[in-house]
């Protein structure tokens, strides 16, 4: 197993007094892509969310254990820094009104890098790092939003790439696409994972079974506070479940 | 399943007869609803094009060039025209603005941007959003008068500023403020969160995220509350009846008094017997509020346009 990039001690958060997810304690490994599957609910998002501390925007969140980036703890970092380090990208693809070399030089921009050979670089580099150069080589004062689904969220894969971080959180990045972009995003998630740290929140098992090397699956009661049931390297998950919930679910006995 | 086993010839007979009946009554009060409907709008459009029509057709006489060069000379019979009330109008549209934009726009943005303070924040933070969030909901019911009287209290005789521009201005300031804060808000919330979440993620600080993203997006919204807020000031008599001053000449400095062309208006009708001249000056009035309007309109296609294409 790799170095562990991304870890969870006990962790716990709350909405106000509802108990969202409960004692969750994982250990996430470098360079490799990590799926969590569950059913709706079951706070798979939310779990995600407190790598990048986006949960932070919602009043009245609090959190109870630890979450480590580099075992460093999250919750003491400078939250923008943190977000340098920690990347996103969105179940609906989300590109800013702007053009394609806009969007993708937003991030290096708000980082303070303005030499506009530097931007051209990183540019370049992350739309071919998402691979979309190709597509929109000559067209990047085009508005992003004129792209189609499976485009825009490609561009806001390479948007994620420009900052540099070392890891991207995928939530439920082709759950808006169509099967043909789908497959290349999850195409583009096995290039990715040579050089980042992936944690990707799916619905969809045939694509975690697919993209990802370990998998993390959630689940809930009728209390909805979301609980980790297994956690170990896909193909384990997927042929030998320990758990007779895992078993269930990745069988189609859920609905 | 068991209680929707009824025996079904009888049902769908039952059915078919009560619902073909049902339906020419139901038929018989949309015609009846959709009449009334007509009727209603059909009202308001004989009202205003009577009100528009009945001012434009008296004041057509007075209505030239000239009339809109030339500087209004005073007197009983209201000779001259209104130059310089167009003038006086444009300087406290621009003042006004000046004033209230910043100060709206900047409130509107903590408002909203910062709203979750009201629940993470100290109470002090709470009690001050609160407060404000109130104080706007509260000042855009006031009658303008009101903000006339208490700008004349104030800024004409507490303050010294005498019947003035700068008096009038701020007393305006008052009064378009809601409408600027309200408006801003409401642009600020059609921006989609996702955007937010989209700049946030990648590192970009709250301000960065406001004013690179949020704001962009948000521009043509705050564009129509300025605009209502100019239909506002030119349409408005009271605030500037009791601040400004009467006087027809041209200001010189930010201490003369003026007129307005809406107070212009009313001093013509009130004080004078030139009363196609005050529907001349009614005629130019409505001109511009309805170009304003227009301009409104556009802005607000474009919006929705670019809203309909993020979705």
């Amino acid at each position: 197993m790799n170095a562990i990039k991304l870890e969870t001690n006990a962790y716990s958060l709350f909405y106000g007094k509802f108990h969202a997810i409960d004692d969750i304690s994982l250990k996430i490994p470098e360079k490799q892509v990590t799926a969590i599957i569950g059913p709706s609910g079951c706070g798979k998002s939310t779990f995600l969310r407190t790598f990048n501390r986006m949960n932070d925007l919602i009043p009245g969140v609090r959190t109870e254990g630890q979450a480590l980036l580099d075992g460093e703890d999250i919750f003491s970092m400078d939250v923008v820094a943190l977000r340098q380090r920690v990347g996103m990208v969105f179940q609906k693809p989300n590109p800013f009104p702007k053009s394609i070399y806009d969007n993708v030089a937003f991030g290096p921009r708000v980082n303070g890098i303005h030499e506009k050979n530097v931007l051209d670089e990183i540019v370049e580099i992350s739309l071919r790092g998402a691979a979309l150069w190709n597509e929109v080589k000559d067209n990047l004062g085009k508005s992003g939003l004129a792209l189609s689904g499976g485009q825009q969220q490609r561009l806001c894969i390479a948007r994620a790439l420009a900052v540099k971080p070392s890891v991207i959180l995928m939530d439920e990045p082709a759950a808006s696409l169509d099967p043909i972009a789908t497959q290349r995003i999850e195409e583009l998630i096995r290039q990715l994972v040579e050089e980042y740290t992936i944690v990707i929140v799916t619905h969809n098992m045939q694509q975690a079974g697919r993209v990802s090397d370990y998998t993390a699956f959630f689940f809930t009661d009728e209390s909805r506070t979301g609980k980790l049931v297994e956690f170990n390297l896909t193909r384990k998950i997927f042929t030998n479940p320990q758990d007779k919930r895992t078993e269930d679910y990745i069988t189609g006995r859920y609905g | 399943m068991s209680e929707h086993e009824i025996t079904p010839i009888e049902t769908v007979k039952i059915r078919s007869v009560s619902a073909s009946a049902n339906l020419r009554k139901r038929q018989a009060s949309q015609k009846v609803g959709f009449g009334l409907f007509w009727l209603a709008s059909l009202v308001v459009i004989l009202i205003l094009l009577v009100v528009v029509g009945y001012v434009f057709i008296t004041g057509f006489k007075s209505l030239s060039w000239d009339f809109l060069t030339t500087a209004p000379k005073g007197g009983l019979s209201g000779e001259g025209g209104i130059s310089t009330t167009i003038v006086t109008t444009i300087y406290l549209v621009g003042l006004i603005l000046v004033i209230a934009g910043p100060l709206g726009i900047g409130a509107a943005i903590f408002l909203i941007e910062y709203q979750e303070q009201t629940k993470t924040g100290g109470k002090f933070v709470q009690w001050l959003l609160q407060a404000a969030n109130f104080g706007v909901e509260t000042l855009s019911g006031i009658p303008s008068i009101i903000f006339g009287l208490f700008g004349y209290a104030l800024f004409v005789s507490t303050l010294q500023f005498g019947f003035s521009l700068l008096s009038a201005a701020l007393a305006g300031a008052c009064l378009v403020l809601p409408t600027i804060i309200r408006t801003t808000q409401e642009a600020l919330l059609t921006v989609p969160v996702s955007l937010r979440e989209g700049s946030l993620a990648l590192g970009a600080t709250r301000w960065q995220t406001i004013s690179k993203v949020v704001l962009p997006a948000a521009i043509p919204g705050i564009i129509t509350g300025i605009m209502l807020s100019v239909g506002r000031i030119i349409s408005e008599t009271a605030v500037f009846y009791v601040t400004l001053g009467g006087s027809y000449r041209l200001p010189k400095s930010l201490f003369s008094g003026g007129r307005t062309l809406s107070l212009h208006l009313f001093y013509l009708a009130m004080d004078t017997n030139a009363f196609e001249k005050a529907m001349g000056t009614g005629a130019v009035l409505i001109v511009s509020i309805v170009i304003i309007n227009l301009v409104i309109d556009l802005i607000s296609r474009k919006l929705s346009a670019g809203v309909r294409q993020h979705q």
